[in-house]
């Protein structure tokens, strides 16, 4: 009888030690919701084709810059649900781009190109015709990858207008391995030319980069620690840890191994400058043509749009002419003016929105990039920067698009 | 090495494990050692005052025809430190000073008085004034509680160790979650105090006292708790402090050392070598007290304004005692009603001394004072993001302040060195893994908030 | 003077001083036991007693007392 009841006797003890400790963990997870604190969401998943991609139905909290909740919807896009079949009157408009265009700062309806399907949605009501945007902007794509959706993954939705927007930064310095912001990792594509030919980059791939694991066990690990605060809190504890210990090792030496030491934002306002500069250029060029050939291919209208740098729209002229003197500038909207003669001379309807936010900021003293908190005229687009380009872009697809200028037939 | 900080946990937990390990005669060594290490990494070449200041102080306590210069010399030390901002010299400051030249002052007085045998050894000696747990904020314990301790160097069962992790991991609770929280606010408010309407000012005033209690109550804590890790029992420092009805019995509860201290060492014989003079002798035995306790925290004029505003208070008590008493003895409704009343005057009057405390500059008391009234409407939106991030929602930071009430309260009246002996097996255990949980989870709390990270580039993830 | 003759005028003192008539001490009684006795009436104590028993304390031997039963035996020693 004795040695069962002591088996017994210590079984009911680590059942009560094990509810009592979970019951503790609860008590925590509860501390840290009441404190408010969150923890920046997972929300990327590896891609065979694009390095990297929004993971399907990820949802959870976005801290940098501005806080909201952000949700990726079942077929990996930053948006709402959108059905596969177009439905009758209705214009699709497709946007490509990259953590400007991914907005996940702000909500759908700030975002520029939610802005701009209201205002295009009002004034087309007349001719009875509606818009249906559908997002497909991921942060930090290239053009290699923007261009490789715009082949291969926005068709299923039968659109009929595609928008390829971004920066200057993104479209000129994100197009070759050799001046992208991070090392990347192994699967993201990018091409060079050969013989006037796009090619993949033959370089050999650096693992430095977190690149996105793949499978169901890392969806599930990424789904709980959007979930759970505790998880959260373990993983950035962690991170912050080997960041510690990766500096104590470096003997405290600021060692990012992630950046690249060719990259270097500012070159992006310079053209092709230089010999490194002047290929990316070449590889963009051939990228954006390549993706306006896409788009031809399935009849679908194409726009090429340039977007700004926070330098280029700071209501101070002072502070404009200050760092325009550092670069030995004196237009910042040089690559802009490239990017748009290019765009004429093969065709491709274009927009440059950077002046134009620049005189809107000008006149009513508006800081259109950054968030409360924050120092001003830094980062991404607020809620202002967007919606003022939302109705800079609508504008233009109205006066020009032919798709828009005219009424449909009734399908 | 700040207390609040992961190296001085691995340090404090290094030492601990030695502690046990060592032979019971090399534990008074290993304190001596952990110490002056400890204070080299913060006090670097005064590490020199410290030991300096305490061989004079035992050589002085073995030969008893120097001991009142010595004490002479300890205070003159300390108020040559004090005074030396004053001369805008930028000289550092040599931490701990305050502490322990009052414990060897202390040590002296009592040898003096024949209060007790002077300290025939010197390491346990060592050990006392430059004992680390206590050197940065207290608690100043007397020679004749620590030196039996340190001598008998007892081991420290892991029952025990677990007591003090867990009071440990209560003052970091104090610190992390609430005191550096309210600390924002209320620094954030005097920072702007033109700009601000009635309401935030009532909260920093309100604020201030509690935001103290937690700091150094946690501070207490994680002293105490250290000290238990190393086999030493340790004086406590608070005692439900704001439950006072009176400011006097106040003062018995809120930094109870330095009270107990300065009562026993310059406010009795003070009084009684000025007790023929009756009643205004009392008087300004209170005042020179009470100024010269503002004055231990630093030589600047709010400090001493906050010691005679307490001397005030204290007066007003003791003069008006009889009469009162006398009232409550016809009235016992007017009794009940002052149990109650008591505790809150008694906050707005430490409230009320806290703005003096705080605001360096007699000018911002007086804008405090005068715009506290304002308008309790419109609050700016530099307060609204302050109040928005994490961790600090008034209604969080009162909820975290009332949890910790009841954990001192649980602490006082339930917990001992033993209690967890006494414990079922379930129960022990439990303690033992919620413990560890709560511990894995301060570290993390603490390596996440050593920067909060924003990037401003375009992040790619 | 013995000390039960110390000891009940010592307890008309206590009850003057701490203003409660009821109060009745015994040789173990300490500050803690009585809540109005603290460092400002301790010393207040003191003068009285001097004045009663007309004897005079030093510091160092206030300081030493911990209890009425040390009182007592120190106003045994010094008065005659």
């Amino acid at each position: 009888m004795r040695p069962v009841t002591k088996r017994v006797a210590v079984l009911r003890d680590v059942l009560v030690v094990a509810a009592l400790s979970l019951l503790f963990l609860g008590l925590a997870e509860c501390a840290l919701r009441a404190a408010g604190l969150k923890f920046e969401g997972s929300f990327y998943t590896s891609d065979p084709e694009l390095g990297y991609a929004l993971r399907p139905n990820a949802q959870g909290w976005n801290i940098s810059e501005n806080v909201d909740y952000f949700q990726v919807n079942s077929d990996g896009l930053a948006d709402r649900e959108h059905s596969l079949q177009r439905p009758p009157g209705v214009i699709r408009i497709a946007m490509v781009g990259d953590s400007v265009t991914e907005a996940k700062h702000v909500t759908r309806e700030q975002a520029y190109w939610g802005v701009m399907e209201q205002v295009l949605n009002s004034r087309l009501a007349k001719n009875r015709q509606r818009v249906e945007v559908i997002n497909f902007g991921v942060a930090g794509y290239g053009l290699a990858q923007e261009s490789i959706v715009i082949q291969k993954r926005v068709w299923k939705y039968d659109p009929q207008i595609i928008v390829l927007a971004g920066t200057i930064e993104s479209f000129v310095l994100r197009s070759t391995r050799r001046l992208t912001p991070s090392k990347a990792c192994e699967h993201v594509p990018f091409y060079v030319l050969k013989n006037g030919e796009l090619a993949p980059d033959p370089q050999p791939a650096e693992q430095e980069q977190f690149c996105g694991n793949e499978g169901e066990l890392h969806k599930v690990e990424g789904d709980m620690m959007n979930a759970i605060r505790l998880l959260g809190l373990v993983g950035e504890g962690l991170e912050k840890a080997k960041e510690k210990m990766r500096a104590e090792l470096n003997n405290g030496r600021k060692v990012q191994p992630v950046e690249n030491p060719n990259f270097k934002e500012t070159d992006s306002f310079l053209g092709p400058a230089s010999p490194d500069l002047k290929a990316a250029w070449d590889v963009s060029e051939a990228l954006i043509l390549r993706s306006r050939d896409a788009a031809r291919q399935h009849h679908a209208e194409f726009w090429f749009f340039t977007l700004d740098m926070p330098e280029q729209v700071d209501p101070d002229s002072r502070k404009r002419a200050d760092f325009g003197r550092s670069l030995g500038l004196k237009d910042l909207f040089l690559t802009d003016h490239l990017f748009a003669n290019f765009a004429a001379s093969e065709s491709i309807q274009h927009g440059t929105l950077a002046p134009g936010l620049l005189a809107f900021a000008e006149k009513n003293n508006a800081i259109l990039h950054g968030f409360p908190g924050l120092p001003q005229n830094q980062g991404h687009w607020n809620q202002t920067g967007h919606r003022v380009a939302g109705e800079m872009m609508a504008r233009q697809l109205l006066e020009s698009s032919p798709l828009l200028a005219s009424p449909l037939p009734a399908e | 090495m700040v207390f609040t900080s992961i190296p001085f946990l691995a340090f404090l937990g290094a030492l601990a494990l030695l502690y046990r390990v060592v032979p019971r005669n090399w534990r008074c060594l290993l304190l001596v050692a952990a110490s002056y290490y400890f204070y080299w990494l913060i006090g670097h070449w005064f590490i020199l005052l410290l030991l300096g200041a305490t061989l004079v102080t035992y050589f002085a306590g073995k030969s008893k025809s120097f001991l009142l210069v010595t004490v002479g010399l300890l205070i003159s030390m300390l108020v040559f430190f004090k005074a030396l901002p004053l001369f805008k010299t930028g000289w550092l400051f040599p931490l701990g000073v305050s502490y322990y030249s009052f414990k060897l002052a202390g040590y002296l007085i009592d040898t003096y008085w024949g209060e007790m045998e002077p300290e025939k050894r010197l390491l346990p000696f060592l050990a006392y004034s430059s004992f680390f747990p206590q050197i940065v904020a207290g608690p100043i314990q007397r020679p004749e509680s620590f030196l039996p301790q340190v001598e008998r160097a007892e081991g420290v069962s892991f029952y025990t160790a677990v007591t003090g992790v867990i009071r440990i991991l209560l003052g970091f609770f104090k610190k992390f979650v609430i005191a550096d929280n309210l600390g924002q606010i209320v620094s954030f408010v005097y920072a702007h105090l033109s700009a601000h309407p009635g309401a935030p000012l009532a909260l920093a005033f309100y604020g201030y006292p509690l935001q103290m209690y937690a700091d150094f109550s946690g501070l207490t804590d994680i002293a105490i708790g250290a000290a238990v890790l190393l086999g030493i029992e340790s004086p406590e420092n608070f005692n439900a402090p704001f439950a006072a009805v009176s400011i006097r019995e106040y003062w018995r509860r809120w930094h109870i050392t330095l009270t107990q201290w300065i009562t026993d060492y310059v406010f009795t014989p003070l009084r009684m070598s000025l007790r023929s003079l009756g009643q205004p002798g009392m008087i300004l035995s209170l005042f020179v007290n009470m100024i010269l306790i503002g004055l231990w925290h630093g030589f600047r004029l709010h400090f001493a304004v906050f010691g005679a505003v307490h001397a005030m208070y204290l007066t007003i008590e003791a003069l008006t005692q009889r009469s009162r008493n006398r009232w409550y003895k016809r009235s016992p409704l007017a009794n009940r009603i002052t149990d109650w009343m008591g505790p809150v005057v008694t906050f707005h009057l430490v409230a009320i001394g806290g703005v003096f405390f705080f605001a360096d500059r007699m000018a911002t008391v007086g804008r405090l004072f005068s715009h506290l009234f304002d308008g309790w409407s419109a609050l700016s939106p530099e307060f609204h993001l302050i109040i928005d991030q994490p961790g600090h929602s008034l209604l969080f930071l009162a909820a975290a302040y009332a949890l910790m009430e009841c954990l001192d309260f649980a602490r006082r009246r339930f917990w001992g060195k033993d209690v967890i002996l006494t414990m079922p097996r379930w129960g022990r255990w439990s303690v033992y893994t919620c413990t560890g949980l709560a511990f894995a989870f301060t570290i993390l709390l603490m390596l996440i908030s050593s920067q909060k990270s924003n990037p401003f580039l375009y992040a790619i993830f | 003077m013995d000390r039960t003759e110390i000891k009940s005028r010592l307890n008309e003192i206590f009850q003057d001083i701490f203003d409660d008539p009821s109060l009745r001490i015994s040789e173990s009684t300490t500050a803690s036991d009585i809540e109005a006795w603290d460092s400002i009436t301790h010393i207040d104590l003191i003068v009285e007693i001097e004045k009663k028993f007309k004897i005079k304390f030093s510091t160092g031997e206030v300081r030493g007392l911990k209890n009425v039963g040390d009182l007592i035996g120190m106003i045994a020693q010094k008065a005659v």
